[in-house]
């Protein structure tokens, strides 16, 4: 009896408060992170702070590598293999952009996501339930999103006949986004315009272009860095009198007119939660993808006075959160 | 007590396990009986807390669920026209807003058609006017209130559960909505099974629908990751009698007790590890079993040391009759327990005083006897007047005799011969010396010196030397004759005086002996010398005293050594016994 509770006790107390430490006990060293991100935001604050919340503390029991990239899938190939050289114990690699460049170099370093928009469409998973390969995460949807942005922009337009879509090559994802967007056009009876940007110098010729096809509102297929330039890309749009609808509060924030999607800290702070069970030894084959739940709808009301647009009140009834 | 050997005879080791037991029995007992009473009452204490989580765990759930039927209900409360309605179809996204658990809702109207779809991020559709009124939903609605549908896997992988609605009427229409039970997880983690307990949710053919660790609900309906959930349920729902026990899905034994929702036909299993559940039991197994330990360490130092103490008066005692055998009579037991062995105690150093005395008695009495004769110095110890030794001046017949011609024949003889003559002369002489009780105070070769009178007073004293001497002389020449037989020539003469004189002992030490001093001594010893084969002489003191009792020879006046004038002799009659030749 005295054998089993003891050994009860120490699985139970072993399964609380089992210390991160563990992991440099069994391996005898100080687990390493390689994070690649696209830029420094306030957002990616929630990556740390959800890691202690969990037990790993930066510097003392886990190291993190940051390495930026601004969207440059390049770039995040090349941090990849970095750090494989480095022999991290687990790349965090939050977009499909990201994902995409790791998993060119690596197929049995962990790899964990966190705002990717759909990885079994991607190809980067196997299942939802049984990703069964060395990436897996939290998925936030993308391509619905969009597709509810372009139905909301069709709500407040109160039947826009053409809508232009400012999207990203870099991100596979968006691919993707761009099809479901292509069907949902031809459901809602609205003409779609394409535009391409891959970063801050693209905005202006993007919307321009937009505005020549005389589109009546744009919808921004989401990405880390729309969100890192949004104040750019709102500048842009207000310029040339487009509304837009972005996935992520922070562009409403920053001067979109509105967003409907996940919220992004909070994608982050799950992703954390992968983090620490592959750090504590799981297999990431066998952690189910975690797809967002939770949809924000934020609109700006000072961008659509600057826009002289009048938001219905209905929809400004099922916003979580005006700007005014 | 330093030198002791610890004896741990029989009697020690008795009264240390009566002792033992007599506490640890009832301890043991006692603490047994607790111990299985309270195991008793924890289990079922257990139970009633198991039980009562249990049904508190699935009220809340079906709140969550009562939660959101209780929105739904607010989409069929007005009839449907054949106008599209607008404001329903805010309301209806309106609702979305208010409960994120629904991801979407389909309105039919009394005829089952789909008037309105929205969803949170599919694409909306307007009366799209679709026949559902097939569809198990719709028609699980119409005949019940509230509809609950099984648990289907969205992607393979997020559990969706459909729910439907009617309202009181048909006119108003049936709302069927999809319902995310990810969000779940807010509730199911919060319930908390004592410590390190926790729930999960098994929908009816046993799939996992909510559980605090959503990846194992997100793996769909898998086998492996379901087999423990399901054995939990198996082990504790037919019988729904308290607790069972099961195993998780790591193999540890947990407590685990059941309560149905009713809604959706789902069960609620809440467990708890055995360690913590059991953790009370446990803990008052080991501290009962501690305080027995601690008890028979107690009772065993108790019994330790009551027994020594009790022992301690039997070993004094063992010790000290041991003591008191081997001789050392002044030794004295020790004991103040106020009790019987005391008192046995103070009777064995009685009876050492008393030993002691009687020894010292016996060294008196043998001391005696090297002088008196055995019947005086018995009387004389009974008397318990050894002060009988102590010098003093009194009136003392003094008698000396020796053997005529005994140093020629102890020259001649061989040394064994002359031994046995002088045995045998003692052996006759001590007889006699004994019977008539005088005090022989010194000898030497063939000389005895012989006291009357003292150190014990007699009747006529005179006449008992003189009858001392007739039959020392007596028996004396009858072994002359004998001796003559063996070809040795020896003669017996017999001195005696009475007088004053100083009795007393002399000596130093160990070595005293007993003797007169005076000239009564001196003549005595005088008359002896003068004595030829046969005689006994006396002096005028001695012959006055006697002279009617015995016969008397007056012999004149001899000169004798160490006088200036001469001393009247007397001879006593010695009746020769014819010896046959």
């Amino acid at each position: 009896m005295i054998n089993r509770r003891t050994f009860a006790l120490g699985v139970a107390s072993a399964c609380l408060l089992k210390p991160p430490a563990v992991l440099a006990q069994t391996s005898g060293r100080i687990p390493r992170i390689g994070v690649l991100g696209t830029a420094l935001t306030a957002a990616t604050q929630a990556i740390p702070d959800g890691l202690r919340n969990l037990g790993w503390v930066e510097g003392q029991n886990v190291i993190i590598e940051w390495r930026w990239a601004r969207g440059s899938p390049e770039l995040h190939a090349q941090h990849a293999a970095e750090f494989v050289k480095m022999g991290v114990d687990l790349i965090y690699a939050p977009d499909s952009a990201q994902v995409e460049a790791a998993l060119s170099v690596t197929r049995t370093i962990p790899i964990v996501f966190a705002i990717h928009a759909d990885p079994l469409a991607v190809g980067h998973v196997a299942s939802l339930a049984r990703p069964g390969g060395n990436v897996t995460g939290v998925a936030l949807l993308i391509t619905e999103m969009a597709t509810k942005g372009l139905e909301l922009l069709d709500e407040i337009l109160l039947g826009a006949k053409r809508v232009g879509v400012l999207w990203n090559p870099a991100f596979p994802s968006h691919l993707a986004a761009l099809n479901a967007l292509d069907k949902a056009a031809a459901a809602l009876g609205v003409e779609l315009h394409r535009a391409e940007a891959r970063g801050e110098d693209d905005y202006d010729p993007a919307f321009a272009s937009l505005a020549k096809a005389q589109v009546s509102g744009v919808v921004v297929v989401p990405s880390t860095l729309a969100v890192k330039e949004g104040e750019p890309l709102a500048k842009a749009a207000l310029k040339h009198k487009l509304p837009t609808i972005f996935a992520f509060r922070q562009n409403a924030e920053r001067g979109g007119l509105m967003s409907y999607g996940p919220d992004l800290r909070d994608a982050l702070r799950r992703s954390t939660g992968y983090i620490d069970r592959i750090l504590r030894g799981a297999n990431p084959a066998e952690l189910p993808i975690d797809q967002a739940v939770r949809f924000e709808l934020t609109v700006n009301l000072q961008t659509a006075r600057a826009l002289g647009l009048s938001v219905p009140p209905a929809v400004l009834a099922r916003a979580d959160e005006v700007i005014e | 007590m330093k030198g002791q050997p610890l004896r741990f005879g029989g009697l020690f080791q008795k009264y240390f396990l009566v002792l033992f037991l007599a506490v640890v029995i009832p301890l043991a007992a006692n603490g047994v009986s607790d111990a299985w009473f309270g195991y008793r009452d924890q289990r079922a204490r257990l139970d009633q807390l198991l039980g009562v989580e249990a049904r508190s765990a699935a009220s809340r759930i079906q709140g969550f669920l009562d939660g959101i039927t209780g929105q739904l209900g607010w989409l069929v409360q007005l009839p449907w026209t054949e106008e599209p309605d607008e404001r329903r179809r805010i309301d209806a996204l309106r609702l979305l807003r208010q409960v994120p658990a629904i991801v979407s809702l389909t309105v039919v109207d009394g005829s089952g058609r789909e008037r309105l779809y929205v969803s949170r991020i599919g694409l909306n559709r307007t009366e799209s006017r679709t026949d559902r009124s097939g569809e198990p939903a719709v028609v699980g609605a119409r005949s019940a209130r509230l509809w609950y549908g099984e648990v289907s896997y969205y992607r393979g992988s997020e559990p969706y559960l459909t729910v439907a609605i009617s309202g009181n009427r048909s006119s108003v229409g049936i709302v069927v909505a999809e319902v995310n039970l990810k969000l779940i997880w807010d509730v199911i983690s919060a319930i908390k099974v004592g410590e390190t307990g926790h729930a999960f949710v098994l929908d009816s053919p046993g799939r996992l629908v909510a559980h605090p660790d959503i990846s194992l609900v997100l793996r769909g309906a898998d086998e492996t990751t379901l087999r423990p959930f399901q054995a939990a349920r198996q082990a504790v729902w037919p019988n729904s009698t308290g607790f069972a026990t099961s195993r998780d899905a790591e193999g540890d034994r947990i407590a685990v007790a059941a309560a149905p929702i009713s809604g959706p036909d789902w069960t609620i299993v809440v467990e708890q590890p055995l360690s913590e559940a059991f953790g009370p039991i446990y803990a008052a197994l080991w501290r009962t079993g501690g305080l027995l330990l601690a008890g028979a360490a107690f009772a065993g130092l108790l019994a330790y040391a009551l027994a020594r103490l009790m022992t301690k008066p039997i070993r004094l005692l063992e010790e000290g009759t041991e003591r008191i055998g081997a001789g050392q009579f002044d030794h004295r037991i020790e004991i103040r327990t106020g009790d019987e062995l005391q008192r046995l105690a103070d009777s064995f150093n009685a009876m050492a005083a008393e030993l002691t005395v009687s020894q010292e008695r016996q060294e008196r009495i043998a001391k005696l006897r090297r002088f008196l004769a055995p019947q005086v110095a018995e009387l004389v110890d009974r008397k318990g007047d050894d002060g009988v030794l102590e010098g003093r001046r009194t009136e003392v017949v003094a008698v000396f005799c020796d053997l005529r011609g005994f140093t020629a024949f102890s020259a001649k003889a061989a040394p064994e011969e002359v031994m046995s003559v002088l045995s045998e002369y003692y052996e006759a002489l001590g007889t006699i010396i004994t019977k008539y009780a005088a005090t022989l105070t010194s000898f030497s070769g063939d000389g005895l010196m012989v006291l009357v009178n003292a150190p014990v007073p007699v009747e006529e004293p005179a006449l008992r030397a003189v009858d001392l001497a007739l039959e020392m002389q007596q028996s004396v020449q009858d072994l002359i004759f004998g001796w003559r037989d063996r070809g040795h020539r020896i003669g017996f003469g017999v001195g005696l005086a009475m007088g004053p004189a100083t009795v007393g002992r002399i000596g130093y030490e160990s070595r005293f002996d007993y003797t007169a001093i005076g000239s009564v001594v001196n003549l005595a010893a005088r008359l002896c010398a003068a004595a030829a084969d046969r005689e006994i002489l006396t002096d005028a003191t001695v012959a006055y005293a006697v002279k009617d009792k015995r016969s008397l020879v007056p012999l004149g006046s001899r000169l004798l050594k160490g006088y200036d004038e001469e001393m009247p002799v007397y001879g006593i009659c010695f009746d020769e016994r014819i010896h046959a030749a």
